[in-house]
């Protein structure tokens, strides 16, 4: 087996500036998990489908089970760890608890993250439908909420925002 | 709990990682049946390798579990094989290393010496028997039970119309999102374990656990950290768990491994994969005579602790037509062992088969007898005033309102309105189609019944110690295992309620041996009946304590004493009344101007237990509303709409939340999920593109009623809802294309419903060969 050679790497997550040394196949949310202990972002499949392991890289959503930790060099990442700000919640997480949007929190970072992103995407003023919302987290799959609770919380959040709100 | 879940600082298996933790992966067998010979690692590899173990070095130091019980044919099970690979992903060793990465690395470069033999990979060729799986069981049947009750010959040779067919349910598996994991250490100096697993039964694993490693059951402390999902994939006991504290204790080094998804499809736990062969006696009017069914299940590999491979056959056997009122039924339920990956839970385990068969069978009969679905299902649906009824499979059913469920939901989708809209639209070209699937479930199974199936391994009863401490905050330890349902809430609310006080200082913890009273686990929907009925127990044994020590205080009788909002005072004279503080202060130490007299001991703790008589039933009824294209074979889902019965309800959201999940789970089942092996025992569906689960456009938004018919069993009236929501949606969606296919529909006896097979159900040939006629 080869001995591989490892690569420093540096990046922003949640605000933080840091400077690593890794191996190249170093996954991003095995960076994140076992490098940083931001064990937020969570595996689901290791191969790109259930959206577990998302987090925002340059602001866009990003399936970190299919990032390399190098690839992310330079970049800025946001993780579930760092939607809290000041001890307050993000208005996406206490919209989670209100509809009853998650039971088991396994899948849950990943749909706060996802949501976030395609938040970002929107028309400001849009209204926008339950179906609208359905597409846009077609690719988190969540077993224990069946989609009512985690749809309703995202389309609140949505239509209930003014023009140009994080 | 929710708040920790949105931050991201839940604490699941593999958030967990103690210094100097060391990595295990599994070596796993590519091929469906082999002898193991020499497993090596390779001088290149050898430098990463802290330590390999294979299943023949290994079963000469662990003891082996066997799974007996009435018509169970049982064997030596070891957690690795010490001669074979049963089944592809089968473990054949296990490697340690430093990091995950590096024992990875390892189980790619380890080599291993398989001899192929032939592998078993349906249950006719078990029934063959040309090769066992299991030299112990050299005819591949793990379980055989027959039964016959109710003249179930003469009924048929009576009745107006028989029926018969044989159904399909494919194999399927859970997929919680966070796989298993089990985590291990042991203390040298205490000579003990401690295994984190993401289990749904941390004191039966304990058990079993002990029991292989050949230690005292006290040397083993199970803990259950948050578990990412369960739905009876994390309620057998699995290999791992056992080679984990094993290597733990070789090592002298906490070890920890965790599947990936690859390995949770191959290799963890499948379930529903069956055959039934119904044929149904009815007299003209659709009066339901008697039922006559042949099932055999595909148990896959090994007959697992504690369920036991009577899991499935039976639960289905006994299942069958259910809701309906019958006397007469006839059936022989065989589990085969096979070489494919081995069947446990995966919610609604054998009822989904049942009540996809039961369901089926009626649409058709009520097609050659005329009579709409419905009007069937009226006529023979067991009626609120009939209860307790006692099913012709000897189950009492305590209470229910079937046919008054299915009416309710008729009345919903407005039934003859939808009829009418179907038969303007098929003049239009607009293939729609209407189906309904009615039925009832057990839930919450004690040890009577366990007993009776001949399982004798899982306890049965549930439960609870809760505790005031000193300082007045109150603990709830229980022996349930939730993985996600949210329970915790209902328990505390509950305990809230008895002992009248905030819920803020009520504390609930569960999953750990070591502090929680001994039960069997969360799964069979059983937390509101069993952990429920156990944690009222210890709350009104301490309430009633209270209540006594506060009558001394305050100079009155206890009956005439009310607990409400942190005080306890006689209702008739609130001046005498004392804080729930200080009757707390009072049990535990002298006050100024209170002692405790002699006869009332100090503390305010209490255990219970709660063994239900008998299970619960809860019923319910699916109606879907179905478009099918004719062209593409594409299925919409235009309504669904279900009305659901689970007795009282502790908590909506919960209950709500278990139904909605259930019923998206269940259209997975109807529509998406099958596990398929190839001839030699490959497995083909390996990874969620081809094992597909729903995402949120799969599922249509659920109109949802509840019905409350108390329970007549349990202490609080509830009754099981966590499976309620998938069982039927197989039934109904099948007969709703079935009804969209017309003529074609009635040869519907497969799942799960994709485009392929309705485009073969469209363009089968005639049976006089001629062109496939479109209906």
């Amino acid at each position: 087996m080869d001995k591989l050679s490892r690569v420093q790497v540096s990046l922003t997550v949640n605000g933080q500036p840091y400077q690593r040394t890794v191996e190249p196949r170093l996954t991003l949310a095995d960076f994140l998990r076992d490098e940083l202990g931001l064990t937020g972002t969570h595996l689901g499949c290791e191969h790109g489908v259930c959206g577990a392991c998302t987090v925002l890289v340059d602001g866009r959503a990003v399936r970190s089970c299919l990032m390399f930790a190098v690839q992310a060099d330079s970049c800025t990442i946001l993780t579930v760890e760092g939607l809290t700000q000041d001890g307050q919640l993000h208005p996406l997480q206490e919209a989670f608890m209100r509809h009853n949007a998650l039971q088991c929190g396994f899948c849950t970072p990943g749909f706060l993250m996802s949501a976030l992103d395609f938040l970002e995407d929107i028309e400001p003023g849009a209204q926008l439908t339950e179906d609208d919302v359905r597409v846009a987290i077609s690719g988190n799959i969540c077993r224990c909420t069946g989609y009512q609770g985690i749809v309703r919380a995202i389309a609140e959040v949505a239509n209930g925002r003014t023009a140009g709100e994080r | 709990m929710d708040r920790r879940f949105v931050q991201g600082i839940g604490r699941y298996l593999d958030d967990i990682t103690p210094d100097g933790c060391l990595y295990v992966a599994f070596v796993r067998s590519p091929y469906a049946h082999a002898r193991v010979h020499a497993v090596r690692c390779p001088e290149s590899a050898a430098a990463h390798l802290v330590a390999l173990v294979t299943g023949r070095e290994l079963a000469p130091k662990l003891h082996p579990l066997r799974v007996e019980g009435p018509g169970l044919n049982a064997y030596d099970w070891y957690p690795l094989h010490p001669e074979k690979a049963l089944f592809v992903g089968d473990a054949v060793a296990a490697v340690v290393a430093r990091t995950r990465y590096e024992a990875e690395d390892l189980v790619d470069a380890i080599e291993v010496d398989y001899e192929p033999l032939p592998a078993v990979t349906s249950t006719g060729e078990a029934a063959e028997a040309k090769t066992a799986v299991h030299g112990q069981v050299p005819d591949n049947v793990l379980f055989r039970r027959v039964f016959n009750a109710g003249a179930t010959s003469e009924a048929f040779s009576q009745a107006d119309l028989v029926v018969e067919r044989t159904f399909r349910h494919p194999r399927q598996t859970a997929v919680p999102m966070e796989g298993r994991g089990v985590l291990a250490t042991y203390d040298a100096r205490e000579g003990r374990f401690t295994v984190w697993s993401s289990t749904q039964i941390p004191h039966v694993i304990r058990t079993g656990i002990a029991e292989v490693l050949g230690v005292p059951e006290d040397r083993v402390r199970v803990i259950r950290p948050d578990v990412g999902g369960g739905f009876g994939l994390k309620s057998q006991l699995l290999p791992e768990e056992v080679v984990l504290p094993w290597l733990a204790r070789e090592l002298g080094a906490p070890v920890k491994w965790v599947e990936d998804r690859r390995e949770n499809l191959m290799a963890s736990i499948h379930a529903h994969e069956e055959q039934v062969g119904l044929a149904v006696a009815l007299k003209r009017d659709g009066t339901l005579l008697a039922v006559r069914a042949e099932t055999r299940v595909d148990v896959g590999a090994h007959s697992l602790y504690p369920i036991s491979a009577s899991l499935e056959p039976m639960t289905t056997s006994t299942s069958l037509f259910g809701a309906y009122r019958f006397e007469a039924l006839e059936f022989e339920a065989i589990g085969f062992a096979t070489n494919k990956a081995p069947v446990g839970g995966y919610r609604g385990v054998g009822l989904n088969a049942a009540v996809f068969a039961t369901e089926r069978i009626l649409d058709i009969a009520a097609d050659e007898l005329g009579l709409d679905p419905a009007e069937i299902r009226l006529r023979n649906l067991l009626s609120a005033q009939e209860f307790p009824y006692k099913g012709p499979a000897g189950r009492i059913y305590d209470s229910g309102a079937y046919r008054e469920a299915l009416q309710l939901a008729l009345r919903r989708i407005d039934y003859q309105r939808v009829r009418e809209e179907q038969r303007v639209e098929r003049r239009k070209g607009r293939w729609l189609g209407i189906g309904i699937a009615t039925y009832n479930e057990h839930s919450g199974t004690g040890s009577r019944d366990y007993r009776t199936r001949g399982i004798t391994v899982l306890p049965g009863y549930d439960g609870a110690t809760v505790r005031i401490s000193p300082d007045g905050n109150i603990y709830g330890l229980l022996s349930s295992s939730s993985t996600g349902q949210g329970h915790s809430r209902s328990y505390r609310s509950l305990i809230a309620e008895e002992l009248g006080v905030s819920p803020e200082r009520v504390h609930i913890i569960e999953g750990d041996t070591d502090q929680c009273p001994t039960g069997s686990g969360t799964f069979v929907s059983r937390s509101a009946v069993t952990m429920g009925s156990s944690l009222l127990l210890a709350c009104r044994d301490l309430r009633a304590k209270l209540l006594m020590i506060a009558a001394h205080m305050v100079g009155a009788e206890q009956q005439e004493l009310a607990i409400k909002d942190g005080a306890i005072y006689a209702a008739g004279d609130p001046s005498k009344s004392v804080t729930f503080q200080e009757v707390v202060r009072a049990a535990y130490l002298r006050t100024p101007y209170f002692t405790l007299p002699a006869g009332i001991e100090p503390g305010l703790e209490a255990t219970r237990y709660y063994d239900p008589p008998q299970q619960v039933f809860s019923n319910s009824a699916h109606i879907a509303l179905v478009e099918v294209d004719p062209e593409t074979c594409e299925l919409t889902i235009r309504r669904y709409v279900v009305v659901e019965d689970c007795g009282r309800v502790l908590d909506r959201d919960i209950v709500d939340g278990q139904i909605l999940g259930g019923v998206a789970q269940g259209i997975g089942c109807a529509l998406l999920e099958g596990l398929t092996y190839d001839e030699s025992g490959q497995i083909l569906t390996a990874s969620l593109m081809d094992y597909l689960v729903p995402t949120a456009t799969d599922v249509p938004p659920i109109e949802l009623d509840h019905m409350e018919t108390p329970s007549t069993v349990t202490l609080n009236g509830a009754k099981g809802v966590g499976e309620s929501g998938v069982i039927g949606v197989g039934a109904a969606l099948a007969n709703a294309v079935a009804d969209a296919l017309g003529d074609r529909g009635a040869e519907l006896t497969e799942l799960p419903l994709t485009e392929t097979r309705i485009f073969h159900l469209l363009h089968m040939e005639a049976p006089d060969g001629s062109a496939a006629n479109r209906g």
